[in-house]
């Protein structure tokens, strides 16, 4: 396990060097600097401000100190556009609320989802199953920025129950929304990819092996069909990951929670490139270990799969 | 592993067709066509399809307005006026800023299925080739090709994808070539895995044995033997593309004004919806919706037809 | 009373828009300790006979008739109750070991978990029996092998992880579906062997469903012969090899090969089996059949007792002889 683990290990360290190295380039080659938009700037003045965001030196060596510094002392350096600023702070002010609502989004697509599903799976072919089925395919076809404003509509402007945005220091209530609105097409994904393998194993034969056995409907469930069933969840949550940290950039814009994708946004269009750079590297990272962590579990899950 | 296990069904089922009726052979698409034509959900879609396609061709002809004019007499007085009418001309309505919406609607929906077709296609070329070749010459060439997928798989590609834009400025070509370029990743796998399958049939080894290039016969024989599943995967790729256009569309980066696309129509649809102008949101919604459904339905009868696992 | 006793026991699936009847009116008894061989082709009914009997049809088979095992009747019986007869007093065995066991979970607790639902014993009882059961059916190192995956043991071995699963709490009766066929040739003498001796060693009935006679032949007492979802002969071993009355049966014989008769030649059955949703008129084995008249096309022989214990069902009367010089 532990060999397996690090060699896992060995694919996710320099995917993340490609990833700061690849981001890195393309701020270099974008044109314009951030400063060119200033009214002209004495050459003396612009040197200095070149020198104190160390822009001066040489390229490799501005990457070489850049990925040094992220990696021994997790610095990202100056934010271009809030002089007083690093990217540091920003991260530190947006990105405690953008972790708070994604759990809660996270554990209540997984847990409803598989609930949803296997529910569905066991009733197969009955009203509830229609039920269930209709709302997976309805939900993946309603992106997350119509949802919003809808649930806005609904429970804020109609029926008053909920703020319909702001964050509040994460007050329940500012979180209930947003939670919603990022979770459900995931909630509805999970749903169907557990439904149909649970199906699938439901239907194989050791199943019947167990059935045979004479364990009781609910042990057959749990103890045989759950465990094979799960795998291709659990393989789904690594995208439903990346989903969510890009989902977040329209929780974040619509219900102006000011978490992380508020930043990534506001930061792309000023073209504040550290912060831009920062946040990327930043969600790169926390991807690639959410890969990890769904590979090591599969492995763990199914004893087929040797180390 | 699944594909695997897929062609293999596809396999024994020809042959104990043959079997049973040995006097006419029938072609695998053949089969596949007479599926997909029982499935009535799949076929009314296609039929939904041609009619929206048809729609954008046809609709254009009976617009009153441009996509850019703005009809002053409504402008300030959207909620009360704005609405659908066949008197004024306006049958979906007006924007926000008093434009045609039916034109807009129309427009948007050319450009929504032309970016997922586009995307798709190139998504389609890269990953097919790409998947080909790893899985047909295999050994270390194989698991560096793969390796690479892996790598890109783990990037969150979308934040990739912004940056290239707000680098290299809004515009049609860089959209959908950066999102066929970040979703070619799937299918290089589907087809990689396939290609392993149909390495070691007879056919493959019979070019081999008389000395065609493998170049050749990658093209020649491997790629047209994973049409099936290149067909499949590509119908339920289009609306994920359509997906991603949108969400691009909504953080203000996909199509330039006064062009338009579905998921820019519907943004600021939804926007808007709290003044009561629910037709802003509702028809492009619409169109959207169906168009989105349409194509899984279809992906989904392509796959029950060319995979008789469940007949 | 005997062990189990079946009559007009039928089976249905529901399908896409119809109804399909795979097996018709099928009637047996069995006795304590005794083999049961059913024979058939593939298709002909033998393993929904067999599955319907434990209520293990597929979620849209349904079975009618009736099944007295131990004189109490299991057809309709409500699935917790049926639970309480499943393993414990019927157990059965699969066709295909590489499947049939789960392989997620490890060989012991797959085991275990048997004697802990039907005998309520502990954990750490349960898995000293279970390890003694994987050595009673010849594992060598049985400890070892019950903390393996199932993938981690060959085909051989699974099998005979499946029937010291199915003889944990020595149930009565023992069903097993085709336990053989997936297995090398090698293997299937040794495990026909292992079936002998242990059905003999613990007084077990076996249902042994099988395509293959040489199986029959040496362990089976009596033996029923299925086409097309009906049976059509039925009576001793002995009776039925040497004095066939179906053509079927004699077909199935005749399309043997034999050591001893080495000159013989074969006689396979010509033609494929029906399509159980379109069966020929009349006796549905008259488009195969080479002693079929004009009563065949017309009317569906009931099974009927020719001799005190014997019964089939075709029109023909006395002993059947194949004239091989037809052809």
């Amino acid at each position: 396990m532990i060999a397996f683990i690090l060699k896992r290990l060995a694919v996710a360290i320099p995917t993340l060097l490609v990833l700061i190295i690849l981001s890195f380039i393309l701020m270099k080659v974008a044109p314009g600097s951030p400063f060119s938009g200033e009214k002209a700037i004495p050459e003396t003045v612009m040197k200095n401000i070149l020198a104190r965001y160390g822009l001066d030196k040489p390229q490799w060596q501005q990457l070489l100190e850049y990925i040094y510094n992220i990696i021994f002392r997790f610095d990202f350096g100056p934010s271009f556009v809030y002089r007083d600023r690093t990217v540091n702070d920003i991260i530190a002010q947006g990105f405690p609320v953008t972790v708070k609502y994604g759990f809660f989004a996270f554990i209540f697509a997984t847990v409803i989802g598989v609930a949803m599903g296997i529910f569905a799976a066991i009733r197969h072919n009955s009203w509830g199953d229609y039920l269930a089925v209709g709302f997976t395919v309805g939900a993946q076809v309603v992106p997350n920025f119509v949802l919003a404003p809808i649930l806005v509509l609904v429970f804020t402007l109609w029926l008053r129950w909920l703020p319909g945005g702001g964050w509040n220091d994460g007050q329940w209530n500012y979180v209930v929304l947003p939670v919603i609105a990022l979770a459900t097409s995931y909630v509805a994904n999970i749903a169907r990819i557990m439904r149909s393998s649970m199906l699938e194993v439901l239907h194989s034969n050791f199943i019947r092996t167990a059935r045979a056995k004479g364990m009781p409907g609910w042990q057959v469930i749990v103890k045989h069909a759950l465990k094979p069933a799960m795998l291709p969840v659990v393989s789904y949550l690594g995208p439903v990951f990346v989903g969510m940290i890009t989902g977040s950039v329209v929780i974040d814009l619509f219900f102006s929670t000011g978490g992380i994708g508020q930043w990534f946004v506001n930061s792309a269009l000023g073209r504040d490139y550290s912060t831009i750079l920062g946040i990327t590297i930043l969600l790169g990272a926390l991807t690639i270990a959410a890969n990890l962590v769904v590979d090591i579990l599969y492995a763990w899950i199914d004893p087929k799969i040797r180390y | 592993m699944l594909v695997e296990a897929r062609s293999d069904v596809v396999a024994t089922q020809e042959g104990t067709e043959a079997a049973s009726t040995p006097v006419k052979g029938r072609s695998l698409w053949h089969d596949a066509g007479r599926r997909f034509l029982r499935n009535r959900a799949a076929v009314f879609f296609v039929g939904l399809l041609v009619l929206i396609v048809l729609f954008t061709i046809i609709g254009p002809y009976f617009a009153q307005y441009t996509i850019e004019k703005v009809d002053w007499s409504i402008l300030g007085k959207v909620p009360a006026l704005g609405g659908p009418s066949l008197a004024n001309g306006h049958f979906f309505g007006v924007d926000q800023t008093g434009r045609d919406l039916y034109i807009r609607v129309i427009q948007g929906t050319q450009i929504s299925l032309v970016v997922g077709v586009l995307g798709s296609a190139v998504a389609v070329v890269v990953g097919t080739l790409y998947g080909a070749i790893a899985g047909y010459f295999g050994g270390r060439l194989d698991s560096a090709m793969m390796r690479f997928v892996d790598i890109l798989y783990s990037i969150p590609y979308m934040f990739i994808l912004i940056l290239l834009l707000i680098i290299f400025g809004r515009s049609f070509s860089l959209l959908f070539v950066g999102i066929g370029l970040v979703s070619w990743l799937g299918m290089a796998r589907v087809v990689r895995g396939q290609t392993l399958t149909l390495k070691n049939r007879e056919f493959v080894e019979a070019a081999v044995a008389t000395g065609v290039k493998p170049l050749a016969i990658v093209i020649r024989h491997i790629v047209p033997n994973l049409l099936g599943i290149v067909v499949v995967y590509a119908t339920l790729l289009i609306p994920e593309m359509i997906l991603l256009e949108s969400f691009i569309s909504f953080l203000g980066l996909g199509i330039q004004e006064p062009n338009t696309s579905l998921g820019a129509l519907i943004s600021e649809g939804a926007q808007t919806m709290q003044y009561g102008t629910f037709w802003q949101l509702g028809f492009p919604l619409a169109f959207f919706v169906v168009i989105l459904f349409a194509f899984f339905f279809v992906g989904d009868g392509l796959r029950d037809a060319l995979d008789p696992k469940d007949r | 009373m005997s062990l189990l006793e079946v009559t007009d026991l039928c089976v249905g699936f529901h399908m896409p828009g119809r109804d399909v009847q795979v097996v018709d009116k099928v009637s047996f008894t069995l006795e304590e300790g005794q083999t049961l061989a059913i024979v058939g082709e593939s298709g002909s009914g033998k393993t929904q006979t067999a599955f319907s009997i434990v209520g293990l049809l597929a979620d849209n088979g349904y079975s009618w008739g009736s099944v007295k095992f131990e004189g109490k009747e299991l057809i309709g019986l409500r699935e917790s109750e049926l639970n309480k007869v499943r393993a414990e007093k019927i157990a059965m065995i699969f066709q295909d070991p590489m499947t049939s066991l789960n392989p997620y979970i490890r060989v012991i607790d797959q085991l275990a978990e048997v004697l802990v639902q039907h005998k309520g014993v502990s954990r750490q009882q349960a898995e000293a029996e279970s390890i003694r059961m994987l050595d009673a059916v010849k594992l060598p190192d049985g400890k070892n092998i019950a903390r393996r995956f199932p993938h981690e043991c060959s085909g051989g071995m699974r099998q005979r992880i499946m029937i010291a699963m199915a003889l944990l709490c020595r149930p009565k009766l023992l069903i097993a579906d085709e336990p053989t066929t997936a297995l090398d040739v090698t293997v299937q003498a040794q495990m026909l062997e292992l079936f002998k001796s242990l059905t003999d060693e613990f007084g077990t009935a076996l249902i042994m469903i099988t395509h293959d006679l040489g199986v029959v032949a040496g362990l089976a007492d009596k033996m029923m012969v299925m086409y097309a979802g009906r049976a059509v002969e039925k009576g001793t071993v002995d009776e039925l090899f040497y004095d066939p009355r179906h053509p079927y049966t004699l077909g199935l014989l005749t399309s043997t090969p034999h050591v001893e008769e080495r000159s013989r030649r074969l006689n396979p059955i010509t033609g494929s089996p029906p399509n159980i949703e379109n069966l020929p008129r009349g006796c549905t084995f008259h488009p195969r059949c080479a002693f079929r008249f004009e009563r065949c096309f017309a009317e569906i022989p009931a099974i009927r007792e020719f001799e005190p214990g014997r019964s089939k069902a075709c029109h023909c009367e006395g002993k059947l002889v194949f004239e091989e010089n037809v052809a």
